[in-house]
């Protein structure tokens, strides 16, 4: 059964637009839907009423600090834990009873997931042997796979022989050999070196794309999250806080948890009117609509480093504490009155009187109304 | 032990939580099944030799002649090689990690040696060459015991170091002052407690039980003559064996609970007290 | 590994080419000195292991009364009674390091994969349980099987009650099957304990991946974990072989010499039960078994550098 998806009708609101040439596979893009799934470990909860739908071709980020449940949430969707509660759709059909083996979905795990007596090769060619596809075609296609991830010169080597980033690469081939229905990461970057996990991240994106599979990614870095995936959905104690398109989530966090876990977050002392707005470094703002239900009085005032204004004054409310250079833009680390310590970004060219003990004026420009969240 | 009979009467594990999936339940039927029959094997005859020595014979043993002098003499023996094993293969073992790293592996080597020769093969080169002076004490037994006991000792001490980064350890004792032996003495050991503490407990059951070189260099240690003793009484020197067997479990366990805790810690797997060399020497068997 | 760093000059110390022979010198002698530092313990192995073993060798190709080189003891120790105990030795000893390398191996397995909190618990005691029993042997051991399975034993009697006589066939414990029965009890342990850290090795991702792929266990078996545990239980069978075979008291304290056994033979050899003109002969079957143990540990150390490999 062909899935036609094309770039822009899925839930994204078409970030990702358009797919680099090449025709789609007749095994890609089914859709993915995990319904109020519950799981207890004991007393802890792991998840509680987990509940995502994955358009056809998708690529979904499970992103969250550990212990949110991600993980177990992947390893539900793979059959590898049974979900106390709740079901898993593939193509609407539902898979929850149906044993991991034959759920017919490709998984790339953390690490040391190779078979270590088996070379490249026949680690890739495992699933394809498994369905019993004859020695020559086996190798033929098992080869195709190494190529697609740059590893044709490595085929014969053995695991121990090849690099944690290289593993990683016949891993991914590895599971999408087999021309599984989803494709399911847990963290696979995790264990590589920063450079390497750069470079994997492109391979991974222009692959999935390039395939059309539905993707479901776990990780705890929200860089990777954001750069790589079609929606990210932040989790928080087995439940989703959001599920965005990435700039929608940094720009638009719906809660602190949120705010705070994608990029950097400030938080300023305010004080909530009764009006709906909120007093904050001498200026009065609107608040963000739901964010300040159930508070009242002292608050905290959440704002990125570059919604903050920065000059040079004698006399201001802060003091510069430090610096540091980030290329186009220099973040300035500020002691507020009152104890407060905050990060301003500020373009480098125009940063010079930025220097540490300098006296400075912080403002926040009026303009979208902003996030409030208790006090800490 | 009873410890694995209780064991055996505990219900499989399988929470009660409502299913509403159909996935099957793994049940590992074939698990308890070899647990139990291998839990049998172990415990029916220690219960047989329990029975067979009969309560009376337990409290009979301490009077027994010969009883006190045999087991002072092991006793004795057991102290002077853990202390020569120690201070032998502590500073020998830092020593070749921190200087002669090439070495390692033949030291590994040297120290399968004493299972390639076994004991009952030794104690004839041993009474061939040894002086008739050393020849005439006990103590030669516990020179040769140190040979006997140096494979898990080894072993123990190379896993403890193992842990540790024992360059910089030495590196920044060293800058602040202190010379070679002070920084082992006062760095390093502390910190092999648990590998020091195995090595001495598996050196210790050692000597308890080693009846080989001890029978054939003509020596009453205490499993010696509680194999002479049995022609005497055979519940006595069943009751005997039992408490030899007891005291050593004992500190075995002892040895366990605590390198598993603090190897828990680090995350690391709990049996590395017991690899490769542990009685393959045949001494005791 | 370090290994140019151990004869490389200190930092310090500059290596222009007028000074190249003198700091090639103080190189070696400082790596001479570095040597100093293992004497105590090369000395104490010199003399309480190398040094008996020499006297062996050498010994057995002595005649016992002349000293003079002679094969006649080899020529004895390979024959007759004694070739009938090595025989034995080895029969016993495969049997004693098969059975239970399989058996210990399926607990081993049983104990590794049991999950949970008694999962846990039962490991634990486990472990325990086969650090302590793979202590046992020797005399207790001994002691042990002649109060369960002696002419007299509590075993035997209930078996009798039952309407089984054990004795009624040739078993005794002074055959080949008692001691065999009595060797498992610690061999069964060892292995248990020296297969571990290779069942440690087998990393769940291997088996998780496997399914994710289609695999069923027994695909997984054929395919991977057969393959990758394959040399390592191997290796520990050839341990267990090693330990049976050296096994002295066990068998001593038990037949009472009744049963030709290698080890008890050499030990027969230093009570001084020896015929006149053969006192070298033990040493020739000294000299025997120690090569016999040294081909299997060989064997055994180029299996566990294999499994190293593919076990990490």
């Amino acid at each position: 059964m062909t899935t036609e998806t094309t770039a822009g009708d899925t839930a994204t609101g078409g970030r990702r637009t358009g797919r680099p040439g090449g025709t789609k596979r007749d095994s890609a893009g089914l859709s993915l839907t995990l319904k109020n799934l519950h799981r207890s470990f004991g007393t802890t909860r792991a998840l509680d009423g987990l509940s995502l739908d994955i358009q056809p071709g998708e690529f979904v980020a499970l992103l969250g600090p550990s212990g949110c449940g991600k993980t177990t949430a992947l390893r539900i969707v793979a059959g590898f834990e049974a979900a106390d509660a709740g079901s898993v759709y593939v193509d609407g059909r539902d898979v929850s009873a149906i044993p991991a083996a034959k759920r017919d979905m490709g998984m790339v795990f953390q690490s040391y997931s190779l078979f270590p007596n088996m070379s490249a090769l026949d680690n890739v060619g495992f699933g394809l042997r498994l369905r019993k596809l004859r020695g020559s075609a086996r190798s033929k296609r098992a080869l195709e796979l190494l190529d697609m991830v740059g590893l044709t010169d490595q085929a014969r080597q053995y695991p121990h022989q090849l690099s944690g980033g290289q593993q990683q690469r016949v891993a991914l081939a590895r599971a999408l050999a087999i021309e599984p229905q989803v494709l399911l990461l847990d963290e696979p970057l995790s264990a590589l070196d920063a450079k390497v996990r750069l470079q994997l991240r492109e391979q991974i994106r222009a692959l999935q794309q390039r395939l059309g599979i539905t993707t479901l990614f776990v990780t705890h870095d929200q860089e990777e999250a954001l750069s790589m995936a079609d929606r990210v959905g932040v989790m928080r104690n087995g439940k989703f806080e959001q599920v965005d398109v990435p700039d929608q989530l940094y720009a638009h966090p719906k809660t602190a948890f949120v705010a705070e876990f994608v990029g950097t977050m400030n938080r300023l002392p305010g004080t909530l009117t009764e009006a709906g707005n909120v007093s904050v470094l001498d200026e009065m703002l609107p608040v963000r609509e739901g964010t300040a239900d159930g508070l009242a009085g002292d608050v905290d005032v959440l704002v990125r480093p570059e919604g903050l204004r920065i000059q040079a004054q004698p006399g201001g409310n802060g003091i510069v504490t430090d610096r540091a250079f980030l290329g186009s833009v220099t973040r300035i680390a500020v002691q507020l009155s009152g104890d407060v310590a905050i990060k301003v970004d500020h373009p480098s060219v125009r940063a010079g009187d930025f220097t540490p003990g300098a006296s400075v004026h912080v403002t926040l420009p009026a303009g979208d109304p902003v996030l409030v969240a208790a006090r800490l | 032990m009873a410890a694995i009979a209780d064991v055996q009467a505990a219900p499989a594990p399988a929470p009660a939580i409502p299913q509403r999936n159909s996935r099957p339940r793994h049940f590992p039927v074939w698990r308890w099944i070899i647990l139990s029959l291998a839990g049998l094997y172990f415990l029916i005859p220690l219960w047989a030799a329990l029975k067979f020595a009969g309560v009376k014979a337990f409290g009979q043993v301490s009077h027994q002649s010969g009883f006190t002098s045999a087991l002072g003499l092991s006793v004795r023996l057991a102290v002077i090689t853990t202390v020569l094993t120690l201070v032998l293969m502590v500073p020998t073992t830092v020593y070749v990690h921190l200087r002669l790293p090439r070495l390692r592996r033949a030291l590994e080597v040297i120290t399968i040696l004493p299972i390639v020769i076994p004991p009952i093969v030794l104690i004839i080169g041993v009474l061939q060459i040894a002086p008739a002076s050393l020849k005439a004490t006990s103590n030669l037994l516990a020179l040769e015991y140190v040979v006997l006991a140096m494979p898990f000792a080894y072993r123990s001490i190379d896993t403890g170091l193992r842990a540790l980064d024992l360059k910089t350890l030495f590196e920044a004792s060293s800058s602040l002052g202190a010379n070679w032996l002070t920084t082992l003495w006062r760095v390093v050991v502390p910190n092999l407690r648990t590998a020091l503490l195995s090595a001495v407990v598996l050196t210790v059951a050692l000597v308890l039980g080693e009846y080989t070189m001890a029978s054939l260099d003509l020596y009453q240690t205490f499993p010696v003559w509680i194999v002479l003793f049995s022609q005497d009484s055979g519940p006595v020197s069943t009751a005997a064996s039992l408490l030899s067997l007891f005291v050593t479990w004992v500190l075995l366990m002892a040895i366990v609970t605590i390198a598993s805790q603090s190897s828990r810690r680090r995350g690391g797997a709990e049996v590395a007290l017991f690899t490769v060399g542990r009685r393959e020497t045949g001494d005791s068997r | 590994m370090a290994a140019k760093s151990e004869l490389a000059p200190a930092p310090g110390i500059r290596m222009d080419p007028g000074a190249a022979p003198r700091g090639l010198a103080r190189s070696a002698l400082r790596a001479g000195f570095r040597l100093l530092g293992i004497v105590p313990f090369s000395v104490y192995v010199l003399l309480g292991l190398v040094l008996p073993t020499i006297a062996i060798a050498i010994g057995a190709f002595e005649n016992s009364d002349t000293g003079a080189l002679t094969f006649s003891n080899l020529d004895v120790a390979a024959h007759g009674i004694y070739l009938t105990g090595f025989e034995t030795s080895i029969k016993l000893s495969v049997l004693a390091a098969v059975i239970p390398g399989i058996v210990g191996f399926l607990i081993a397995y049983a104990i590794f994969t049991a999950k949970g909190r008694a999962g846990s618990a039962i490991r634990r005691v486990a472990i325990t349980a086969s650090g302590v029993f793979a202590n046992f042997g020797g005399v207790p051991l001994a002691f042990l099987f002649i109060a369960s399975l002696g002419t007299t034993g509590i075993v035997t009697g209930w078996l009798n009650d039952l309407g089984v006589n054990i004795y009624a066939g040739k078993f005794s414990l002074f055959t080949l099957t008692g001691v065999l029965l009595a060797y498992m009890y610690f061999q069964i342990p060892l292995m248990v304990l020296v297969i571990l850290p290779a069942l440690e090795g087998l990393r769940p991702a291997w088996r998780e991946a496997a399914s994710n792929l289609g695999a069923s266990a027994w695909h997984f078996w054929r395919y991977i974990g057969g393959p990758v545990l394959f040399p390592p239980f191997l290796g520990c069978v050839l341990l267990l072989f090693g330990s049976a075979f050296s096994a002295y008291a066990t068998a001593d304290a038990m037949t009472a010499g009744a049963l030709p056994l290698t080890s008890i033979q050499i030990g027969s050899f230093l009570n001084g039960n020896v015929i006149a003109g053969q006192q070298n002969v033990g040493k020739a079957l000294g000299l025997g078994m120690v090569v016999i143990i040294a081909i299997v540990m060989i064997f055994y150390t180029l299996l566990q550098r294999r499994a190293a490999k593919w076990l990490r």
